[in-house]
């Protein structure tokens, strides 16, 4: 998790993307822009936090949740719970013929 | 304590994480994927770090915003598309952070260079079109709208255009001859602006040579925007006329302490500049290093010092002076790849220096559309191509330089320099 890059400043020239020199070498910039209002969301005081998502074409997310993904999670949790059955039947089932044998002798 | 000022942050996903944008100063952070979405949890859900990675991000996020203002305190606007820009060998943004608009052709100078071959007879964009043209970026996620012409002070709804772009969330920034500066345009500009440039090619006498009103009209006009609080650029367009009086420029706007910046453009025969002037490519390319050296060292000790990214190729030799590092990478063209250009009849260009290289149109389809054509592909294509050519191959910084302006030659690098030498002797050119 980090900061890949940061970049700084206004572009005022029509010829594309500039750059500045890092501000590291310079101090940061003291302009800053005078308070306005934002059409989408609407003026807000500084301790309202706002969110407008704006996704023109919604598509499920890869790390959401989908039907496929719980019927697989509810198949898995039967398999799991079917090996444990076994398990727990095939240990109870020799100690008793263990114990059968053991009362023959 | 003062009125705490609100400011909307963007956050943009992006095929490498995504991008938070403060409108102050433009702010571009780009976050890896963890940190988006910690990020994004942090301002919308008020989640707190829970780890010392997520603290550091917060604290470095803080510090490059505004270290006074807590990032959860500001409004957030988010625009979460997912990736499905093709791929290429270079960065393509899911959508541009910078358009360079052009809402007018009309212009009073008639100067002998325009690129854009601007008159008094042009055209202005109708301001319905500007406003459904701001909707659109908005929705995009664009952070800054370069106003440019003709003389966008001539259109007739100037003021309510700076106002509609800061409304609708985009910072509008500005290049000006000056002419027709008043108190109202003053205000406006210093209201809602990033910043205004007013363009400067020669000091006394030359400047009179491409512009018809003067180098005192130019200072007085540079003094009112300073004096109005305008954050104020000198944009100083780069040709083999105006490298040679470099000198006199750059002793002139170190004597502008109160700038907001000096900005390095490369010059391109186009329009009324095709046959005026001849660009930095027809100059030795150590001479212009060298030149362009010297100037950014004096520069920067009073003011910010930029360029376009025409002029990548040229930086490419001292950029480790000025500071970047190859966390801070410099930048070829950012045509099609994170800025486009908007003509006055709404067509869609890489940069607006290609007006012929329309890639689609705004009255037909939406950007979001036009960013993934088959066109804006197309051009991509011919990025890549140019930056695969012999002499680019083997260079080191070809990842970050592309091989220089794909649609012109404009500046040389060393290593272009050296392969042109070793072809011409072995008879290859």
């Amino acid at each position: 998790m980090r900061i890949l890059r940061v970049r700084r400043g206004y572009t005022t020239n029509s010829s594309g993307a500039n750059e500045w020199v890092p501000p590291a070498n310079l101090g940061k910039g003291s302009t800053t822009l005078p308070e306005h209002t934002d059409r989408g969301v609407e003026a807000s005081p500084a301790e309202v936090k706002q969110v407008t998502i704006i996704a023109a074409q919604p598509r499920p997310q890869q790390d959401e949740p989908s039907a496929a993904g719980a019927s697989r999670a509810v198949g898995n949790i039967g398999i799991v719970g079917v090996l444990v059955g076994v398990v727990f039947f095939l240990f109870a089932a020799t100690r008793f013929l263990r114990r059968m044998w053991a009362k023959r002798r | 304590m003062g009125e705490e000022k609100v400011t909307t942050l963007l956050l943009r996903r992006e095929p490498f994480g995504g991008i938070l944008f403060s409108p102050d100063d433009a702010v571009h952070v780009d976050l890896d994927h963890g940190a988006f979405t910690f990020i994004r949890e942090h301002i919308e859900n008020g989640r707190l770090a829970a780890t010392q990675e997520e603290l550091d991000v917060l604290d470095q996020v803080i510090a490059e915003l505004d270290g006074s203002v807590r990032v959860a305190d500001r409004t957030l606007r988010v625009v979460d598309y997912q990736r499905d820009v093709r791929a290429f060998p270079f960065q393509v943004l899911n959508a541009p952070t910078l358009v360079d608009f052009q809402i007018t052709t009309e212009c009073p100078l008639e100067c002998p260079h325009c690129y854009a071959s601007s008159s008094a007879n042009g055209v202005s964009v109708d301001i319905a079109d500007i406003e459904r043209v701001f909707r659109d970026l908005r929705h995009n996620g664009v952070t800054q709208v370069a106003i440019g012409g003709g003389e966008p002070l001539v259109h007739p709804h100037f003021v309510e255009i700076l106002e509609l772009s800061s409304a609708y969330g985009l910072v509008p920034n500005l290049t000006t001859n000056g002419v027709h500066l008043g108190p109202i345009e003053l205000d406006a500009i210093e209201r809602y602006c990033g910043a205004a440039a007013l363009s400067l090619e020669g000091v006394g006498d030359a400047f009179g040579r491409t512009r018809k009103t003067g180098f005192e009209f130019f200072r007085q006009r540079l003094g009112e925007m300073i004096d109005h609080g305008i954050a104020t650029v000198l944009q100083v367009t780069l040709s083999q006329q105006s490298f040679s009086e470099l000198d006199a420029i750059v002793d002139f706007c170190a004597g502008e302490s109160r700038l907001y910046g000096v900005i390095f453009l490369a010059y391109k025969e186009v329009g009324r500049g095709r046959g005026f002037d001849r660009t930095l490519a027809s100059l030795p390319a150590e001479h212009v290093h060298e030149k362009l050296r010297a100037a950014f060292l004096r520069l920067s000790q009073t003011t910010r010092v930029g360029y376009d990214c025409c002029l990548t190729p040229a930086m490419v030799g001292f950029a480790s002076e000025l500071g970047f590092s190859s966390d801070n990478q410099l930048e070829g063209c950012s045509g099609m790849r994170s800025s486009l250009g908007i003509g006055v009849n709404l067509d869609v260009v890489p940069c607006t220096f290609l007006p012929q290289t329309t890639v689609g149109s705004l009255r037909e389809s939406s950007l979001f559309d036009i960013w993934r054509s088959e066109a804006a592909n197309t051009f991509r294509e011919r990025m890549a191509a140019h930056g695969e050519r012999q002499g680019c191959r083997s260079c080191d910084s070809r990842a970050s330089c592309l091989g220089g302006c794909p649609a012109f030659d404009l500046v040389r690098c060393t290593n272009h320099v050296a392969f042109e030498h070793l072809a011409l002797s072995a008879g290859r050119l």
